[in-house]
């Protein structure tokens, strides 16, 4: 290590320049030895894992146009952690001659997501989160050789590079808006600029913050921009399509929580100031997402699709605590952020859990073999696989947010950050209804999740349907079923990792309250006096 | 560079581009045509050299004649049946043409006649313009980051590339 | 080992056992399955001793630990889930008791849960891994360290008690006594769910010593004055729940009825263990109780009822194992009068003692029944001790000590129970156990005489009684030793004492005191000097030991006159007093009341209510479901595939977002 120590930007972005490193080496190896990639990308993410805790450990220099934030070490410690979960999954999906491109762009992908949360200039961020996305396509695209990854890839790229561009011209109009690029800083950046009173109301800005929503809305899979999520993870492998619930959706929260903090989301305290412009969009955004991701899920017989809407909804349920903000305090019952940190990174494992499920009952079809898909397919799974049927149910029971999984307390934290949060401000009424909104729809997603436990449990086991005899997808299942158990029953392991992260987040909002020192800071919204 | 050097050089390039301009209306095979846009374009990438703007010339390049052309070739190659189509223009596509390149025209001598020419000009001898050099330097200094990050991500898309041309079983 | 670990070992071996019993039982194991359980119950039972040797520690007092096994945080709202143990002197007799008697009678259904040819029942593996969850759940419920946990033990133990009354689901008598049994148990845990938030409420927190400290000291959370109508709320809603469990009157229709699971299960859980848990509870929660009169004073009322009536209604029935069930009803009812009357460590010493004799009664009837190919009805056979002699000399052992014979197990426990009545403030209560205690030796030895004795009588079909196999006899024989030596923990060897050999004062006393200590204290020392007996003169101390001595003796000699002497006249008897007679053999006509009380107005009610939910609430229940349906019906339009339509919602969306938001901005 002490050759790269050199370097100020080397050190802090170690993990980063492992994982980018590490996806050459794998892309070359790849061209030759096919045995042992697997596990040289596993080496390759747990050397950038370890080298994170001892980033965290010894500190490292701040560099700029990268922040140095415990919201980075959340975001390294959790993307990796998954990270290696994904990559167990994904052992075995891609083709003996393609294992090399396939496990570099896995690396390239998750080295975006570290660089989006390192990110202190639009242009890095901009580029990261290309770097998140991209890889994605092509994975879909390699996962599968049927027809229906292919139009699932070309649709995800074409409409990602819409998205994109969308957000790139957002970023556009916020550089116009501030003349600088940066985004955090005590001198010229852009939430200098945006803290300015009445910035929010500029016309620039506005546009500027709706086209950059959009097109994080696009990645974390938003109303109306949502469109694509269910072709595209029908048409991936399930254990890719298991990916895409977490790797763009958590970078994507990542973003969203950085352009917000621009704002110091103020609109949700000083929503009477400019009208609220931005708190009701994000309002809206976040119920209909919730409607509708579970009311297209009640109709769906493709356990894929189901989960794809399911996908949506949760994103909703994430937004609702996004709307209020950090509120006051860590806690993620009071704080929107960290209870969207704790949210996601359980829903990554849920999920993922849910789809190697999938991935691990195979069926022969006409067109070869292929992963459990629908309703028949996996009907009576647990009785012929109880293991896997228990895992699955375990998953399920989490994306339902029952107790007794980590996904119940995900749940609680949100709705009830979105209450605190935005108590005593101008929006809460209005955070009322949409908490209420919310336990609506988690109580109609319940239907749907039923339907499969039902389907797993109750019904004759199919036929034709065996078992896939990938030991590692086998111990990835476990292992997710066991974490989203562990987050309920030891959540302090990840509450308290959630919480320190979204304690810079909050430390720049009371910052501004102290720079501001005047009788207008009693509305903003980390400004609820201490209980 | 001298005056006359400037002189000469701002009248070779120009003509290129002059003439490139009249090819493409002129011509009626498309590929031609593209051909002929990357001479005007190159042309007046040219003239921006000689007139010190070293930057602006080079965006020129990248974003027109590497982006905007390539994707005119691409368009019309994945759309036509066959590179050699002939062109034939309707009457109304040749009408509406007229109306847009005469508006254009119009507009453009209205501004070039408004500008006070004297007063710009000066007389002391154009100096070498630090752009490139602090752009270069900006790059591998403050945005080396974002620039290894875009290197990454072109390999990414390279990767990309070879999967779209890989042979299908 | 450390105390911990033992204390985690104890409720996590059966269930391991269980569980794995769950996961292989049914492919691999099957007819080998209890071994699992056995050895899991069985390493239990270990780490029980093991435990109860810690707790005892040295020559000093017993050691009392909080043991606070996990916690579960929950940011902000303080922890509340937590799982503490309470280990001291009464949680180890409890576990001694519970997992001894668990592991026998388990050995016991090894042999029992087969038919004459060794083949195993249907559903073998699944009754070994109930009665693991069984094991898990008691020892759960008996080392809980607060409310919580309690409760959480207290329903999972009723949850196994379900499972295995209806263990023969496919019986319809099985499965409504399984019903009867969970509704029945509902009712009063309604009370014991509202008791524990009312501590909640009132305490602010359910840790046993956070709650019983403030009680003793008589303030409330906020440090305000208790008031005794609060506790004694508390106490009574408590001990709704403990009625229902320990089925005590009005609530005891259920036991009699669950004896249609297999007899091993009658024997550990609706004898031994389970139903004990009332008694357990009252007695874990005996500064709560003592601190309320008036409910000292009605448990001990119902404890005292529950005794006498249910023994009068076992002296007239014929099924074998509902006499024994009467008869728990009726100890349960002795051990209630016990805690009534502050003699707490009189009611747990009767518990524990009560364990051995009653389960090996139940086992002994289990193994007559096997014998006689399924009947029970004690009319249809007799004389039987010549062909299963090992039954009838371990029962004879397990009546005497149940009829209070003199140096056997009951007989000591019973008299603290009963003397402590008689010198309570209220002796009417003594006198009505005294009376109770007459009954018992009567239809106790009514039954042996009639099974065992007399000439050899065989129901139809049943060639000859044959004694069962070893792995019934063998656990038979052990309960027997213990049904005859239990009793000396309560009593040791003391010349000049009790027949001129013994002092009721036994090491189980000394053991239990530092429990019972704070109840006491509140108590005052009205209650203090149970089982010691001062410096009395001989007579003053010991007379009504050898009253009761002649009691068990005259209600034996009763009924060997009655049914071997002399066999008319019971049933001229009968004649005489038929009314009472008909009374007493329709069990007071307890279920027919509750039949036309509760039960068929309330099936009325149920029937209005469904007629209601079936037109209004269903209606209601389709549209609220239909309308999410529809919702989604509506949005599937959009999702038709086509890319180009999805772009143009991405701009038409982003477009009406922005001028909206424009719009409002610029308002």
């Amino acid at each position: 290590m002490t050759i790269f120590a050199t370097h100020p930007i080397v050190t802090s972005l170690a993990p980063e320049f492992i994982l980018v490193l590490g996806g050459v080496l794998v892309l070359l190896l790849g061209l030759a030895r096919r045995q042992w990639l697997s596990l040289v990308t596993f080496a390759v993410i747990a050397l950038a894992l370890i080298t994170a805790c001892r980033l965290r450990q010894y500190g490292a220099e701040s560099v700029p146009q990268l922040t140095n934030d415990s919201l980075l070490w959340y975001a390294r410690l959790v993307g990796l952690s998954v990270g290696l979960l994904i990559l167990l999954v994904n052992r075995h999906v891609p083709e003996e001659g393609e294992r090399g491109e396939f496990f570099s762009l896995l690396l390239f992908s998750l080295a975006g997501v570290l660089l989006v949360a390192a990110a202190n200039n639009l242009i890095l961020l901009f580029l990261a989160l290309e770097l998140v996305s991209v890889p994605t396509y092509i994975m879909i695209g390699l996962s599968r050789r049927d027809i229906r990854a292919q139009e699932a890839t070309g649709k995800y790229f074409f409409l990602g590079a819409f998205a994109a561009a969308m957000m790139l011209y957002g970023f556009s109009f916020l550089y116009g808006a501030a003349g600088t690029t940066v985004l955090f800083g005590s001198g010229e950046s852009l939430h200098t600029t945006l803290k300015q009173g009445g910035a929010l109301g500029d016309t620039f800005v506005i546009i500027g913050l709706v086209l950059t929503l959009g097109g994080l809305a696009f990645k974390v899979a938003a109303v109306p921009f949502h469109s694509y999520v269910a072709d595209v993870y029908q048409g991936a492998a399930s254990p890719v399509t298991g990916m895409l619930g977490f790797v763009p959706k958590f970078a994507g929260f990542i973003a969203i929580i950085r352009v917000l903090s621009l704002c110091d989301w103020s609109y949700a305290t000083d929503a009477t100031a400019h009208n609220g412009a931005l708190f009701w969009v994000l309002w809206v955004l976040a119920a209909a997402t919730m409607l509708v991701g579970n009311t297209l899920a009640l109709w769906q017989q493709n356990v894929k699709r189901m989960l794809a809407y399911s996908s949506i909804a949760h994103s909703g349920y994430m937004l609702v605590a996004l709307v209020a903000g950090p509120g006051s305090g860590p806690s993620p019952l009071r704080n929107g952020a960290t209870a969207v940190l704790f949210y996601i990174a359980v829903y990554g494992v849920m999920n993922l859990g849910a789809f190697a499920s999938l991935a691990y009952l195979r069926k022969t079809g006409e067109d070869g073999e292929d992963s459990a898909e629908t309703l028949d397919d996996i009907a009576g799974a647990a009785r012929r696989y109880p293991w896997a049927g228990l895992a699955l149910a375990i998953c399920v029971l989490g994306l339902m947010g029952f107790p007794l999984t980590g996904g119940f307390l995900g749940k609680i934290y949100v709705f009830s950050a979105a209450l605190s949060a935005s108590a005593g401000t101008a929006g809460h009424q209005a955070m009322i209804i949409l908490v209420v909104f919310g336990v609506l729809n988690s109580a109609i997603a319940a239907a749907y999740y039923m339907r499969i436990l039902a389907s797993c449990y109750l019904r004759k086991p199919a036929e034709g349907v065996t078992a896939s005899r990938c030991p590692a997808l086998r111990l990835s299942i476990a292992c997710c079923a066991i974490i989203v158990l562990a987050t309920f029953f030891r959540p302090g392991l990840l509450f308290d990792r959630s919480s320190e992260a979204s304690v810079d987040v909050q430390a720049r909002t009371s910052m501004q309250e102290n720079n501001q020192s005047s009788a207008s800071t009693a509305t903003t919204f980390a400004g609820l006096p201490p209980q | 560079m001298d005056v006359f050097e400037q002189a000469l050089g701002f009248y070779l390039f120009a003509a290129v581009a002059l003439f490139s301009a009249i090819g493409i209306v002129v011509t009626k095979n498309i590929v031609r045509a593209a051909v002929l846009l990357l001479g005007t374009l190159g042309g007046v990438a040219c003239l921006y050299f000689v007139l010190s703007a070293n930057f602006l010339a080079a965006i020129q390049l990248i974003v027109y004649a590497g982006g905007t052309l390539i994707l005119i070739v691409f368009g019309v190659m994945l759309t036509s049946k066959s590179p050699f189509v002939v062109f034939t223009p309707s009457r109304v596509q040749i009408g509406i043409a007229v109306v847009i390149a005469v508006v254009l025209a119009t507009s453009l001598c209205t501004l070039l006649l408004q500008v006070d020419w004297s007063a710009t000009a000066t007389d002391q001898p154009i100096v070498q313009s630090p752009q490139v050099k602090v752009v270069g330097e900006s790059l591998l200094q403050q945005y080396l980051v974002p620039f290894e990050v875009a290197s990454v991500l072109l390999l990414v898309v390279m990767i990309g590339a070879a999967y779209l041309a890989r042979p299908e079983n | 080992m450390e105390l911990k670990t033992l204390a985690i070992l104890i409720p996590m071996l059966p269930l391991i056992g269980a569980a794995l019993v769950g996961v292989v039982g049914l492919r691999g194991l099957r007819d080998r399955s209890h071994w699992l359980v056995l050895t899991g119950v069985g390493l239990s039972l270990v780490a029980a001793v093991w435990l109860s040797r810690i707790v005892k520690g040295g020559v000093g007092e017993p050691v009392v630990e909080s043991l606070t096994i996990y916690e579960w945080i929950s940011a902000g709202a303080g922890s509340w889930l937590n799982v503490t143990f309470r280990v001291d002197a009464l949680t180890s007799v409890m576990l001694l008791t519970v997992v001894g008697i668990s592991f026998l009678i388990i050995m016991y259904s090894v042999g029992y849960m087969r038919d004459h040819h060794g083949h195993a029942e249907r559903g073998y593996e699944r009754f070994f891994a109930f009665l693991g969850i069984f094991v898990f759940s008691m020892t759960t419920l008996v080392l809980a360290g607060n409310f919580l946990l309690l409760y959480l033990g207290w329903e999972l133990v009723g949850l196994s008690s379900y499972l295995l009354i209806g263990f023969y689901y496919q019986r319809p008598a099985a499965a409504a006594a399984a019903k009867k049994a969970f509704l029945v148990n509902r009712i009063g845990d309604f009370g014991f769910g509202l008791g524990i938030f009312l501590i909640y409420l009132t305490f602010r927190t359910l840790d046993y010593n956070a709650v019983f400290d403030m009680v003793e000291r008589g303030v409330m959370a906020d440090g305000t004055l208790l008031e005794t109508s609060r506790i004694t709320t508390i106490a009574l809603l408590l001990f709704c729940g403990a009625m229902g469990k320990s089925a005590q009157l009005p609530l005891h229709v259920w036991l009699p009825d669950a004896m249609e699971g297999p007899t091993p299960v009658s024997a550990l859980i609706h004898a031994a263990t389970m139903v004990t848990a009332g008694v357990y509870m009252v007695a874990r929660c005996s500064v709560i109780f003592a601190s309320s009169p008036l409910a000292m004073t009605l448990v001990a009322c119902i404890g005292a009822a529950t005794a006498f009536f249910a023994a009068t209604i076992a002296l007239t029935q014929f099924d074998l194992k509902r006499i024994l069930a009467y008869s728990t009803l009726s100890q349960l009812g002795y051990m209630f009068l016990g805690l009534g009357v502050g003699a707490f460590d009189s009611a747990i010493f009767h518990l524990y003692t009560h364990a051995f004799f009653k389960a090996l009664l139940f086992l002994c009837a289990g193994s007559v029944m096997h014998a006689m190919g399924g009947v029970i009805d004690i009319r249809r056979f007799g004389g039987l001790a010549k062909g299963m002699k090992v039954t009838a000399v371990t029962f004879w052992i397990g009546g005497l000590a149940l009829a209070g014979c003199p140096l056997l197990a009951g007989f000591w426990s019973k008299d603290e129970i009963v003397h402590a009545a008689l010198y309570s403030n209220m002796p009417w209560l003594g006198a009505v156990a005294l009376v109770t205690a007459l009954l018992t030796a009567f239809y106790t030895f009514r039954m042996i005489f009639i099974t065992f004795h007399g000439p050899l009588k065989l129901p139809q079909g049943v060639e000859h009684a044959h004694e069962s196999g070893r792995w019934v006899t063998v656990p038979l024989m052990l309960l027997a030793v213990g049904a005859a030596l239990a009793g000396y923990v309560g009593a040791t060897w003391h010349p000049g004492g009790f027949a001129g050999l013994f002092e009721t004062e036994g090491p189980i006393h000394h053991f239990l005191a530092t429990v019972f200590a704070p109840a006491q204290a509140v108590l005052g020392g009205g209650h203090g000097e149970v089982g010691s007996h001062g410096g009395a003169s001989y007579w003053a101390t010991y007379w009504l030991m050898y009253i009761s001595s002649a009691l068990a003796f005259w209600g034996i000699v009763t009924a060997w006159y009655f049914y071997r002497r002399a066999p008319m006249v019971p049933g001229a008897i009968a004649l005489w007093a038929a009314p009472v007679y008909r009374l007493l053999y329709n069990k007071y006509y307890v279920d027919e009341i509750y039949d036309v009380v509760f039960v068929r107005p309330l099936r009325r009610f149920g029937g209005l209510c469904y007629d209601a939910d079936r037109f209004f609430i269903n209606g209601l229940l389709w549209l609220i479901a239909a309308v999410p349906r529809a919702i989604g019906y509506g949005l599937r339009g959009w999702q038709h595939g086509a890319m180009q339509g999805y772009a143009l919602a991405m701009v038409v969306g982003l477009l009406a977002i922005m001028l909206w938001a424009l719009i409002r901005s610029a308002a």
